[in-house]
């Protein structure tokens, strides 16, 4: 079972029966490729997946699919959640290539880092279900690099080229406030429109928790009175679906991941994240619907995280918890009614806003870690009314502009250069199951504290996206557009 | 609508009425089923009884019992000592007195005198407590008192904690 609390051990410690020779991520294994004239295998997973770990024992530990690996290849074992930049990219060059994502994600590079081809979960021979065995495809793959280099290098500028056209998607010139509001609307049918009615949640059988849209629903139910009884009905109904159902673990707390038959056959993994989120989700049920149910599953998914965090807490300064840590620290405040810990949530956001603040130039955080710690300071300076915090948050969005703002064109990069980079530097626009910095930033921007001038260009390329995938766009829907 | 006759022996509303010839005189009683059937008719005091001999009310009495039959679906005692069970719903008002005495022959008392097992009295207690509690709960949290809800969650917990203990011991 995966906790992203995970053990102290490193992917690569995690792994070690493997007789694969795996690398670890850096900018060296490009010059090792080079040097080597070999293709640059980049497996990616997470520690407890159960898909990794099949592809592991089958593939990864059988001596003579090893040895194909480690003769021909530069393996190098990614750790998404050590890596999730990288790890974003590889979705996307999975999804374009093989129209199937999820973990694990195999890419074949050529040896200046440039994908070619990527694939997911490989069986170690012919099941008959269609899929490729893993060695097979290994010497496929390699002989097509000995022998048609120049169709690969084809392959992957397509590639690239995709990754570049996906960080500058098409834009407004400008964003005006009549079009705004009506777009805005379309964006909340559209939700509605793609909502189960039936089950709860979005349509599919397939359930995510989706709290991030059941929050901007939330926000939706004053603006828009007409629609605030369907939406309602919604909220109610995939809440409810989502405590009753299967994606609740009753043993112990807390959500699973996502199931996979309308709320029943749960995967059995958790994301302490992604239940902080679900915390809010259910916050703000209890005050809109009064629902005792809802005051349990919060009380029972605050004391399951509770006990992971209590469990890991030394491992609290690793910056794979720093928005996991963040997020915690702001719905803990969120929720002093209910728990004493509520005090911890504050030295939690304060700790966050000092690291950004003083150690934010570093390499290691990304966009997202500052828009979380922007997020959890601006609700720290409103609720306490502080000007010190007022001045940390203005303090915390001038370094977000200055080590991401794109100079050329709209919107914030992802990393800093020089962390994580591989082949594009990548602006990501849409959520996964979590809000990714741009999201969230546009959130913020709302915020009095902050000058809002940036919204508007970040609106220029969401208000397109509002009208086919509003989902992927969550709390740049946030009520509270100016 | 007659008058309601009541019994003679405890006052409340009679359901058979005797009427006997004794010495060229008629005599009228009035009982309810529990005292016709209760062996206190045999004590019945002479100044009610008059002449009556008291064993040939008895006989009468029970002769009376015999004949009572439910309004709603005829049953009658007979038939309830062949199938051992009631007619119907009316049944249970109608011979409740007079099963209530077969239950008091048979066991010495017509309610529970013995050993109750001390977890079904905890047991019990439990569960009205556990239905208070959440019901002040659901109240508390109507009126977004959430930190009294937190203190009945917490007491929920506990009272929780115990009727499983109180139930495993069974």
């Amino acid at each position: 079972m995966h906790f992203e609390l995970s053990p102290m051990e490193s992917y690569h410690q995690y792994h070690i029966k493997d007789l694969v020779r795996w690398e670890s991520f850096s900018e060296n294994i490009w010059i090792k490729a080079q040097e080597e004239q070999k293709p640059v295998l980049l497996s990616f997973g997470y520690k407890g997946s159960l898909g990794c770990e099949k592809m592991h024992k089958e593939c990864f530990q059988v001596p003579f699919i090893a040895d194909l690996m480690n003769r021909h290849f530069i393996c190098v074992l990614v750790d998404r959640e050590e890596f999730p930049i990288l790890d974003s990219t590889a979705l996307e060059v999975s999804y374009m290539v093989s129209q199937s994502s999820g973990w694990p994600i195999q890419i074949f590079c050529l040896p200046d880092g440039r994908p070619f081809m990527a694939g997911n979960d490989f069986p170690p021979q012919d099941l008959g279900d269609g899929r490729i065995p893993w060695p097979q495809f290994l010497m496929r793959i390699y002989n097509h690099f000995k022998q048609d280099q120049k169709g690969l290098a084809e392959n992957a500028n397509g590639i690239v080229q995709n990754l570049v056209y996906f960080n500058n998607p098409p834009a407004l010139e400008e964003v005006d406030q009549a079009p705004l509001a009506q777009n805005h609307r379309q964006a909340i049918e559209l939700l509605l429109k793609h909502a189960d009615q039936v089950h709860g949640g979005w349509k599919g059988e397939v359930k995510f928790p989706c709290a991030m849209l059941l929050e901007v629903l939330d926000s939706a139910i004053e603006r828009y009175p007409d629609l605030s009884k369907e939406i309602s009905e919604l909220f109610i109904k995939t809440l409810d679906a989502m405590a009753k159902g299967a994606l609740w673990d009753e043993a112990n707390g807390g959500f699973w991941r996502y199931t996979r038959k309308n709320w029943q056959d749960p995967y059995l993994e958790k994301s302490a994240a992604e239940n902080v989120l679900l915390l809010r989700a259910y916050e703000n049920g209890l005050r809109r619907f009064k629902n005792p149910l809802y005051f349990d599953i919060i009380s029972r998914t605050v004391e399951w995280l509770m006990s992971e965090f209590n469990n890991l807490n030394s491992q609290v300064s690793d910056i794979k918890m720093f928005r996991t840590k963040v997020l915690w620290g702001s719905t803990l405040l969120r929720l002093d009614f209910l728990t004493k810990e509520a005090k911890e949530g504050e030295a939690i956001l304060q700790d966050a806003i000092a690291k950004v603040l003083h150690e934010g130039s570093e390499k290691k955080f990304t966009l997202t870690d500052f828009v979380y710690a922007l997020e959890g300071a601006i609700f720290l300076a409103e609720k306490q009314s502080s000007e010190h915090l007022k001045r940390a948050v203005e303090l915390i969005f001038e370094k977000i502009v200055k080590n991401f703002k794109d100079p050329e064109g709209l919107g914030f990069f992802e990393t800093i250069v020089g962390n994580q980079d591989w082949c594009v530097r990548r602006k990501i626009w849409m959520d996964t199951t979590l809000p990714t910095g741009q999201t969230l930033l546009v959130k913020c921007l709302t915020s009095s504290f902050l000058n809002p001038q940036y919204i508007s260009d970040l609106l220029k390329v969401y208000l397109p996206m509002w009208q086919k995938i509003p989902q992927a766009t969550s709390y740049t829907l946030m009520n509270q557009i100016r | 609508m007659g008058k309601i006759k009541l019994c003679k022996l405890c006052g409340t509303a009679a359901t058979i009425h005797l009427t006997h010839l004794v010495d060229g005189k008629v005599l009228k009683l009035d009982l309810c089923a529990e005292c016709a059937s209760s062996n206190e008719a045999s004590g019945l005091s002479p100044s009610i009884l008059s002449s009556m001999t008291a064993q040939a009310l008895i006989e009468k009495v029970k002769s009376a019992v015999e004949k009572i039959e439910c309004p709603h679906c005829q049953f009658t005692l007979d038939k309830f000592r062949k199938v051992g069970r009631l007619g119907c719903s009316m049944c249970y008002t109608t011979f409740g007195p007079i099963l209530q005495t077969i239950i008091k022959d048979t066991h010495g008392h017509d309610s529970h005198q013995g050993k109750v097992a001390h977890n079904a009295h905890m047991q019990s207690s439990l569960v009205g407590r556990l239905m208070d509690l959440e019901n002040q709960l659901k109240q508390a949290v109507e009126a977004e008192h959430f930190e009294e809800a937190a203190r009945f969650r917490d007491e929920i917990r506990s009272v929780k904690a115990s009727l499983e203990m109180a139930t495993s011991y069974d």
